[in-house]
């Protein structure tokens, strides 16, 4: 639960942190944090593959190295066994040495390859020295039967034998040298008359002719050669001295194990690449040694330079990715700066453009948008003016000095002619004429009491105009209780009576019809007077044709305005003509009840 | 803000820069660029008939280490004065490190103290009682002194005088061999006398008197020179003599007197590793890294039938 409560909080608190982050951050971080990861990736990849293909090519280049000295080796090796071969098949084998000496001949093939040879000599199955070259004589306390290349030999009579390297102690020398030989030696057949015997042919060569095979081939700065035999005797190593002495330790026992073949081995806490190869014949082999430190970036050095150009790359990449955010959102928070510039005050000046397609795009719709927003504000204000200047029109009408001078007048006539029933009845029409006007300075009326203003408008108006015209008002039940606008039946019913009915001589007639279809609600004025031609009756309704009526000052013009402003331009009035017929004005009105109205404006 | 902002910018550039300096470090260390160290060798010998092996271990060690060896020997033999001389040489053709085997090792402390140089000295053969020295390697003389007596008194027959043939004292190395003898001998009851001839007529002229007196005894030699120089003298003689000779030293003359039967045995000192230590502890040093300041290298007792076995050959001739 604890957990589930922790998880929550975190994710909450990043989706807080995430929101609260510009987009500059966001754009920077994701770059950095996307390239960097990208890079290290490719990074890691290269290394492990440059790494893996540098370790390959040194082992190529190591094993080429070791196969051309393997081959050296192996023709040095061979070309001494051709000289054993040639001793032996040319000169030991078909010679009697009982009639002939072999002295010269060898002689002469020691001659030729003494750079690489330091004696040959023939024995007998005894030991017993048959010839040499050069001339030497063999150490008295010395048992050549015992010496390992003569019991070699003798043990496999067919195979030509190398020895490991040795100090030569056959023969004397009398200037203390001590060379170091490898022993070549041979079982063969000497002939003694018509004795034949078994003989060994030994061949010391030159310690110093393998030595240098190996020392002229390099294998970097860590890396070294040497040889070993079948047994794991070491034959030539660059530091077999100090390996004798104990000041250094190889791996040649197991390493001499190996078939050929790269192997990874660690040794005194080196890791290193060991290639074995065998030399043919002897069954020694070459063993090239390459420390790890040599072909690979683990060194201190080499990491700190990684890390160098790791840390270079990614400054270079915070400035460039700085760079690129900021090209990103500068125009994003110069439009920014223009919309809360907008925000205080809407003229503050047009919107910036500029940036990528996307924000220049955004830049054009917000300048569009502000600008459509102040049109219609204007409009805005246009109908709120319009509308409290009609509002004032009617509240101005509401009282007008004129009617009340005139009937004023006719009650005092009333008064003075003694006719006191017909000055209470023009009064009190009088007095809820005005009633309903005033209306508490309600704009909207119910259509029972718009009725009831002109019934009382045109009771006192037929008092006097002395019975000119007849009216008759119907409304239907169901209209009694809609809304309607204040001051909208009475301004028609008085320009009926002032360009029609005045003057009718009691055959004038002015009828008044509430009605609803539908969801509208229609009142129709009608009158029998002169009516007017069908151009001028459309342009009633334009404002440049108002015409006030000299009773209310209110015109069609003013109560079709009020109607597009209260009810929408759906509704209106209707003008309808003809001459000497007369004239039908129908108010169109939506039929919504006068509580409805109400409620609406006190939400409102 | 703005300086927060520059001082980050100065301390990123002050980071990029010591990781730059030390990623390419080795570029502009000037240890780890392939140099070549410059070492002078000065020995106690007019001549270096007896230093094969020690230098064959030293050249091994000078192509290891790239090193030139400027190799030193004396005018005559045992010349403190002569070393002094050429320490103070070296010192001054600059030389970066001095091994030296000391003709008189009292002499040559003093030497080396009253130098103002600190120029690294590694003694072989013998120490030498001064702080100047860096490191001293040798075989254990002592113990040499004590086996090749113990090989003497195995071949000592009742009533015979082991003679002890030393050359100089003087030199600490010696001086510790003849103590380890005549403990030994001391200890087994066997009367030992000191030989010390200056010269080698004197020498060779005391060795023929001793012949003809047909005297029944035992010889040790403790240094080539006199192993030599008694070994010949032995081997020309045509009757076989009832002298036993037993040396502290080797070389390949040595070898083959001993071979011959003219000696009996040899205690020979693993001289190549004498040699190529010298070398890689005085670079050691050049290089300001720690060394020990006592070394030892083992010797091997080598007998006429065991010269060539295996592990004797290759000490008694080093393969470079």
């Amino acid at each position: 639960m604890n957990r589930g409560n922790h998880a929550g909080k975190t994710s909450k608190t990043f989706k807080e942190m995430f929101n609260q982050t510009s987009i500059q951050s966001m754009v920077f971080l994701s770059f950095t944090v996307s390239t960097v990861i990208l890079v290290l990736l490719i990074g890691v990849s290269f290394y492990n593959r440059f790494s893996s293909q540098l370790n390959a090519n040194v082992q190529e280049e190591k094993q080429i190295l070791i196969d051309q000295v393997n081959q050296t080796l192996d023709s040095y090796l061979r070309n001494m066994m051709k000289l054993s071969d040639s001793l032996y098949y040319d000169v030991i084998k078909n010679t009697d040495l009982e009639e002939e000496s072999v002295r010269d001949k060898m002689q002469l093939l020691y001659e030729v390859n003494k750079d690489h040879i330091l004696n040959i000599a023939l024995f007998d199955s005894g030991g017993e020295l048959v010839e040499s070259a050069p001339p030497a004589k063999v150490k008295n306390n010395v048992a050549v039967t015992g010496m390992d290349w003569f019991l070699s030999s003798r043990e496999k009579t067919e195979n030509l034998h190398f020895s490991v390297p040795s100090v030569q102690n056959v023969f004397a020398d009398a200037e203390y040298q001590y060379q170091w030989v490898i022993s070549l030696s041979r079982a063969v057949e000497i002939t003694r008359g018509k004795k034949t015997d078994q003989g060994m042919l030994l061949i010391d060569m030159k310690y110093s002719g393998i030595e240098q095979i190996f020392k002229n081939a390099k294998l970097g700065n860590n890396g070294y050669l040497y040889l070993v035999d079948s047994f794991g005797e070491i034959i030539y190593h660059p530091k077999r001295q100090l390996i004798a002495s104990g000041f250094v330790e190889e791996n040649h026992i197991i390493e001499s194990a190996y078939r050929d073949g790269n192997y990874e081995e660690t040794f005194q806490g080196e890791k290193r690449i060991v290639t074995v190869k065998s030399v043919g014949y002897t069954g020694w082999k070459i063993i090239g040694v390459t420390k790890e430190q040599n072909f690979s970036f683990n060194n201190f050095q080499n990491r700190v330079f990684v890390f160098f150009i790791f840390v270079l790359f990614v400054l270079i990449l915070i400035i460039i990715n700085s760079f690129i955010s900021s090209k990103i959102t500068n125009p994003i928070k110069e439009l920014e700066k223009s919309v809360m510039a907008l925000e205080g005050n809407m003229n503050a000046g047009s919107i910036y453009v500029g940036g990528s397609y996307e924000v220049q795009q955004l830049s054009k719709s917000i300048q569009n948008m502000v600008e459509q927003m102040g049109f219609l504000m204007k409009g805005i204000v246009r109908e709120h003016e319009s509308k409290r200047k009609s509002e004032l029109d009617a509240l101005q009408s509401q009282i007008n000095p004129h009617f009340l001078y005139n009937t004023l007048d006719i009650i005092v006539w009333m008064v003075e002619n003694e006719r006191p029933a017909q000055a209470v009845k023009a009064v009190t029409a009088l007095a809820r004429f005005f009633r309903i006007s005033l209306s508490r300075g309600k704009t909207v009326i119910t259509v029972k009491d718009e009725i009831e203003h002109v019934r009382n408008y045109l009771m006192i108006q037929t008092m006097r105009y002395k019975n000119k015209f007849q009216y008759e008002i119907l409304a239907d039940e169901e209209t009694l209780g809609l809304a309607t606008l204040k001051l909208i039946i009475q301004p028609i019913v008085e320009n009926s009576i002032y360009h029609g009915m005045e003057f009718m001589d009691g055959d004038g007639e002015i009828k008044i019809r509430a009605f609803c279809q539908g969801e509208d609600l229609f009142i129709k004025v009608t009158d029998n007077g002169f009516g007017m031609a069908p151009e001028k009756a459309a342009s009633l309704l334009k404002r440049k044709n108002e015409v006030t009526g000299r009773g209310s000052g209110i015109g069609l013009w003013n109560i079709q305005e009020r109607i597009h402003i209260y009810f929408g331009t759906g509704y209106g009035l209707f003008v309808e003509s003809e001459l000497d017929e007369g004239t039908t004005v129908t108010i169109h009105l939506p039929a919504i009840s006068y509580e409805e109205v109400i409620k609406g404006e006190e939400k409102e | 803000m703005k300086i927060q902002r520059k001082l980050l910018y100065v301390v990123t550039g002050l980071i990029m820069t010591g990781l730059f300096m030390v990623s390419y470090m080795s570029w502009f260390n000037y240890d780890n660029v392939s140099r070549i160290y410059n070492i002078s060798v000065i020995i106690n010998e007019d001549n270096d008939i007896f230093w094969k092996n020690r230098r064959k271990g030293m050249d091994q060690a000078a192509a290891e280490f790239q090193v030139d060896i400027n190799f030193i020997t004396l005018y005559s033999n045992n010349s403190a004065a002569q070393q002094e001389e050429f320490i103070k040489r070296e010192i001054e053709n600059g030389t970066e490190a001095i091994v030296v085997s000391p003709a008189d090792s009292e002499a040559l402390a003093e030497i080396l103290d009253n130098l103002v140089s600190s120029v690294p000295v590694i003694v072989v053969d013998s120490g030498v009682p001064s702080s100047k020295v860096n490191a001293y390697i040798s075989a254990d003389n002592k113990k040499m002194g004590q086996e090749i007596a113990a090989e003497a008194a195995s071949s000592w027959r009742e009533g015979g005088t082991v003679y002890i043939l030393t050359d100089n004292l003087r030199r600490y190395g010696m001086k510790e061999r003849y103590d380890g003898v005549v403990t030994l001998l001391e200890e087994r009851g066997i009367l030992s006398t000191q030989i010390s001839q200056n010269e080698e007529e004197q020498t060779k002229e005391w060795l023929e008197n001793l012949l003809k007196t047909g005297e029944d005894c035992v010889i040790i030699c403790l240094d080539e020179k006199d192993l030599v120089i008694t070994a010949e003298i032995l081997g020309q003689q045509s009757i076989e003599s009832k002298i036993n000779l037993y040396g502290i030293g080797v070389s390949n003359q040595i070898v083959y007197y001993l071979e011959n039967g003219w000696i009996q045995g040899i205690l020979a000192p693993d001289y190549f590793s004498l040699g190529y230590l010298s070398i890689e502890k005085a670079i050691s040093v050049v290089k300001k890294e720690t060394i020990a300041k006592s070394i030892t290298v083992e010797s091997i007792m080598v007998y006429p039938h065991t010269i060539y076995h295996r592990e004797n050959a290759i000490k008694l001739f080093p393969i470079t």
